[in-house]
């Protein structure tokens, strides 16, 4: 019981921050979403809701986000666990490779931008790109290397940390039953750190979310070509114009996704760890 | 354990690397603590100095009992000294040439400077002559004078530095100006002078001990300095770029109080956080002696009403008699919220004059700092209540919100703010009015472009209509002429200026229109041809203008500013030119006639630029307070003519205006039959797709559609 009253007064600072600066913002934004606007405070039930999914620029930016969720998710996390085991395989526990890869992270973005831009030509990605089709990726090509090479260092330490946790006498005994370097990886390892590679998804999750700041930076414009708008752009024009109930209302949309997504994702893991 | 060892040095020198990039002195902890410790001020026995002049204070001194000496120039320019002490003043009839008094202590006299001999006479504190300390040490300006022990440390600019103007060297990043300011020590014992060869500073003020704090230009950055009197060097410094050029400062505890450059007030830099706050408003000061700090008193002049002042700091108290402002929401009855206290367009003791209310600003202690715009408007629309009156520019698109029904503060149930709103042309009462009919906001300022031609020129030129219907007659007619002798054009945004009234004439807009393709096309196409002209204008144009240029030698475009000193109507014929520059200017027009600016269609209105307005916050505590002041403003306004031509009575423009002038009635004609638009997304086209054409990156129909997607996407999104 002592120990039970401890973890609560523990706790409680935690709980207060996360309400303050969390809960209770994201609850009175709810509130907002069901207003005219904050100044008349007129109710109007879901009318924000029908305006924001009837809107064919929300309906774009969702549709370009997830589909920049899905591929620099998948494409950072990939790229993270083969480092990850080559590193394993071939190299030593080292620090100063775990500093190296931390850079990028840690670098501002606007500082590297110019180079960037070097690299991927913004006339040529701003305006010769189709609208349609392959344009959307192209759109987004420079965005998605840009958080490639800025989320891969940490994902690879995380991964690869967990990699290094995998009981040695585990992969003695599948080397001794003949699986190979790739059996052993796909067989082993990635069942063993699910919970890891889980936790590495949603940090990249999140980090995919800010991409924003460097769309503004790489496009210099509010209104990027349409592959490469973003719900952060709807959102941040949106807030530029004042219209406050639109923000709060794709906020909550936004939340609701999000939610609904990272708990699917926490389902399937717990499942798949149970079955383990 | 190595590798563990080693990873901890690597993060160290990571770390390192991180703190030292981010530009903080290493040495500045140990600099607080030297400001905030080791320096003693010298203790001031009262606490409240103030002093109302009848002339104009050319210098200042003060001493720690308060006293005041002073040089004062008189109305036919004579010189006097003052000696205001235990409230009684005596004044005496000083050389002309007198410019500047220090007191000295010890001995119980002044030093003071004649620029004619350049002579440095001691006198005492009646202004009676007593000995000539040292001959011949003729400055240009004498910025400040510290005397410690028995050693005068002087801040001077030895030559006149206009006389030598490409010696200066201008930064012109961080607005740095090189007077060539030299400190020079003197011995107040024996008149020996020496040069303590320290360069670029600018500023130079009393700590109270054995140390001078001085303001120098350092390696590409201001900075704080500390001099040592004894070792007769810098020791310590401080990098201040946050506060930019400034011309009077002065340390007292951990704040460096200044008046810089940008800004019309004393503002507080703290030099732990590297914050500044804006501590007193409406204060011009215009040289370092016009700065004291003794003890915890900040002591100014005044310029703007001749008034010396002191500032207890530690408790932010100023001086009785003042009609100085203190910035302080509690202490407020009215607060008025705006980017600048400078874009208020009367001035605060008028409207606390007018209102008996007081009134407090919430402005950025920095001046044009555009992003302290969106901070307001986050607080307007978030319910503050602090900030009762906000001045805004409504080019912003933000703006457009305020003009609805819901969000407005109704200003019409002020009886003369209605009448005021019924007296404006009908598209200016209309844009503000919500649909319902409140009255939103008031203008504070308005103008518009147009045509100035010098008819009388034209028979240099095979021109025999001069009312063009358009842009493209325009243009062609200055392709036929250009080489002509005395055709002037100024058109410094005149492309801006089309774009913007295409805008505003179409709502939605079509950029794919026929009219608006060919002036895209030629209005920036192939401008790789003709230099770098700047990337507002058809090339033609930068010709046109640069003629009277070359004529003086000189092969750059020259702006706005400039033309107003070399516009010349002997060899004028056409003038791009603002309403206001033909208002204040009336004499060099005399001879123009005045036509709106040549549009993309004949059948387009001309937009006006409406360039600040003021609303009341719906959330405000003082709302009603506030409708007397807006009332006021509005009056102030009208009376001087700030506003501009803006009423459609002829009758109600103030002493600002002469409508009975020939160039009052075609502007007031032009500005009758304007438009107010909105051209939110111009900049954006203007930093991206204009460029990207004029540089050959792309082709019109990509910058056509380009453009397209970024107006239906702000239109609709």
């Amino acid at each position: 019981m002592n120990k039970l009253r401890k973890w609560i007064i523990l706790a409680i600072p935690g709980f207060l921050g996360f309400s303050l600066l969390y809960v209770i913002p994201f609850f009175e934004s709810t509130y907002y979403s069901f207003l005219k606007d904050i100044f008349s405070k007129i109710f109007v039930w879901f009318e924000n809701y029908k305006n924001v999914l009837s809107n064919e620029y929300f309906l774009l930016a969702t549709r370009n986000t997830a589909v920049f969720l899905v591929v620099g998710c998948v494409s950072v996390i990939m790229i993270s666990v083969m480092v990850s085991y080559f590193l394993m395989l071939y190299l030593k526990n080292s620090p100063v490779i775990k500093a190296v890869l931390l850079i990028p992270f840690l670098i501002p973005s606007s500082a590297v931008m110019a180079a960037w831009k070097v690299i991927f030509d913004p006339v040529y990605f701003s305006y010769k790109i189709p609208d349609t089709g392959m344009g959307v990726f192209l759109a987004q090509l420079p965005l998605l290397a840009i958080f490639v090479w800025k989320n891969c260092g940490l994902m690879i330490i995380i991964i690869n940390t967990a990699m290094r946790r995998v009981p040695n006498d585990v992969m003695e005994a599948s080397k001794l039953d003949g699986a190979g370097k790739i059996k052993n990886l796909t067989g082993i390892i990635l069942p063993l750190i699910r919970p890891d590679l889980f936790f590495a998804l949603v940090l990249t999750m999140m980090e995919s979310l800010k991409i924003y700041k460097e769309s503004f930076l790489f496009y210099n414009t509010d209104y990027p070509p349409e592959g490469a708008y973003f719900l952060q752009n709807y959102m941040n024009n949106h807030f530029q114009k004042l219209d406050y109930e639109l923000l709060t209302t794709a906020t909550v949309l936004f939340v609701i996704i999000a939610g609904a997504v990272i708990t699917f994702f926490y389902g399937r893991e717990r499942r798949l760890s149970e079955n383990l | 354990m190595k590798k563990g060892v080693l990873f901890l040095w690597i993060l160290v020198l990571f770390i390192s690397l991180v703190n030292g990039c981010s530009g903080k002195n290493p040495a500045s902890d140990d600099e607080q603590d030297f400001f905030l410790n080791d320096v003693k001020m010298a203790s001031l026995n009262v606490r409240n100095i103030y002093y109302k002049a009848e002339r104009t204070i050319s210098e200042i001194d003060i001493d720690a009992d308060g006293s005041i000496f002073y040089l004062s120039i008189g109305e036919s320019g004579n010189i006097f000294g003052g000696c205001l002490k235990d409230g009684e003043e005596t004044i005496k009839p000083v050389d002309q040439f007198c410019d500047f008094v220090k007191y000295y202590k010890a001995g119980e006299k002044l030093l003071v400077h004649h620029s004619d001999t350049g002579n440095l006479d001691f006198y005492d504190t009646s202004y009676n002559f007593q000995k000539t300390l040292m001959e011949g040490f003729k400055q240009f300006e004498i910025k400040e004078v510290v005397i410690r022990d028995n050693r005068a440390y002087m801040l001077c600019v030895s030559d006149n530095p206009y006389e030598r103007l490409e010696d200066i060297i201008l930064d012109e990043d961080k607005g740095y100006i090189d007077y060539g300011e030299k400190i020079y020590c003197l011995n107040l014992d024996n008149g020996e002078l020496s040069d303590c060869e320290i360069k670029n500073v600018i500023s130079m003020c009393d700590s109270g001990s054995e140390y001078l704090y001085l303001y120098a230009y350092i390696d590409g950055h201001y900075n704080l300095c500390v001099f040592s009197t004894k070792d007769n060097k810098i020791i310590q410094s401080i990098e201040t770029d946050e506060t930019g050029y400034v011309f009077s400062f002065a340390v007292i505890g951990d704040k460096m109080y200044f008046r810089s450059i940008d800004t019309e007030g004393i503002c507080s830099l703290n030099l732990k956080s590297k914050t500044i706050n804006r501590e007193v408003d409406d204060v011009l000061t215009l040289k370092q002696s016009d700065f004291k700090a003794i003890d915890d008193c900040l002591i100014f002049v005044n310029r703007n009403t001749m008034e010396i002042c002191s500032l207890w700091t530690t408790k932010g108290v100023i001086s009785d008699g003042s009609k100085t402002n203190i910035i302080s929401d509690q202490e407020s009855d009215v607060v008025i919220g705006c980017i600048d206290r400078r874009e208020i367009p009367v001035s605060i003791s008028d409207l606390e004059k007018d209102t008996d209310l007081k009134i407090g600003t919430y402005s950025s202690p920095k001046s044009g700092d555009a992003s302290f715009f969106d901070k307001m408007m986050v607080k307007l629309m978030a319910g503050d209540p602090d900030v009762d009156i906000y001045i805004l520019y409504p080019s912003s698109y933000n703006v457009i919100k305020l003009c609805s029904d819901d969000v407005c503060y109704d200003l019409g149930s002020s009886d003369l703010i209605r009448q005021e709103n019924s007296s404006y042309f009908d598209y200016i009462s209309d844009y503000f009015k919500t649909p319902s009919g409140k009255i939103w906001g008031v203008p504070l300022s308005t103008g518009i472009d147009v045509l100035a031609v010098f008819p009388d020129n034209l028979d240099k030129t095979d021109i025999n209509n001069i009312a063009f219907v358009n842009y493209f007659e325009f243009m062609n007619c200055l392709e036929k002429i250009k080489d002509t002798k005395g055709i002037f054009v100024s058109g410094e945004e005149y492309g801006y200026e089309l774009m913007r009234n295409y805008i505003s004439n179409n709502s939605p807009v079509d950029y794919d229109s026929n009219d608006y393709r060919a002036f895209f096309e030629s209005m920036w196409s192939g401008w790789s041809l003709y230099g770098n002209l700047g990337y507002e204008n058809h090339p033609l144009l930068g010709e046109a203008a640069s003629r009277i240029t070359d004529e003086d030698g000189d092969e750059h475009i020259i702006s706005m500013q400039e033309n107003r000193l070399l516009i010349n109507p002997d060899e004028t014929m056409f003038h791009m030119v603002s309403e206001w520059d033909i208002l204040n200017n009336e004499e060099l027009f005399k001879k123009a006639e005045i036509y709106p600016i040549p549009l993309i269609s004949s059948e387009y209105s001309q937009d006006i630029y409406l360039g600040r307005i003021a609303v009341i916050n719906p959330y405000g505590k003082n709302r009603d307070k506030a409708v007397r002041v807006m009332e006021s403003i509005v009056k102030r306004a009208k009376q001087s003519g700030i506003n501009g031509i803006i009423y459609s009575d002829i009758n109600e423009y103030g002493s600002g205006f002469n409508p009975d002038s020939k160039l009052f009635k075609e502007l007031y004609e032009i500005k009758e039959k304007a438009i107010i638009g909105d051209d939110s997304v111009l900049n954006d086209i203007f930093l991206n797709e204009v460029p990207a054409y004029q540089n050959a990156e792309i082709d019109l129909d990509t910058a056509i559609k380009s453009m397209q997607r970024k107006e239906d996407a702000y239109r609709n999104e």
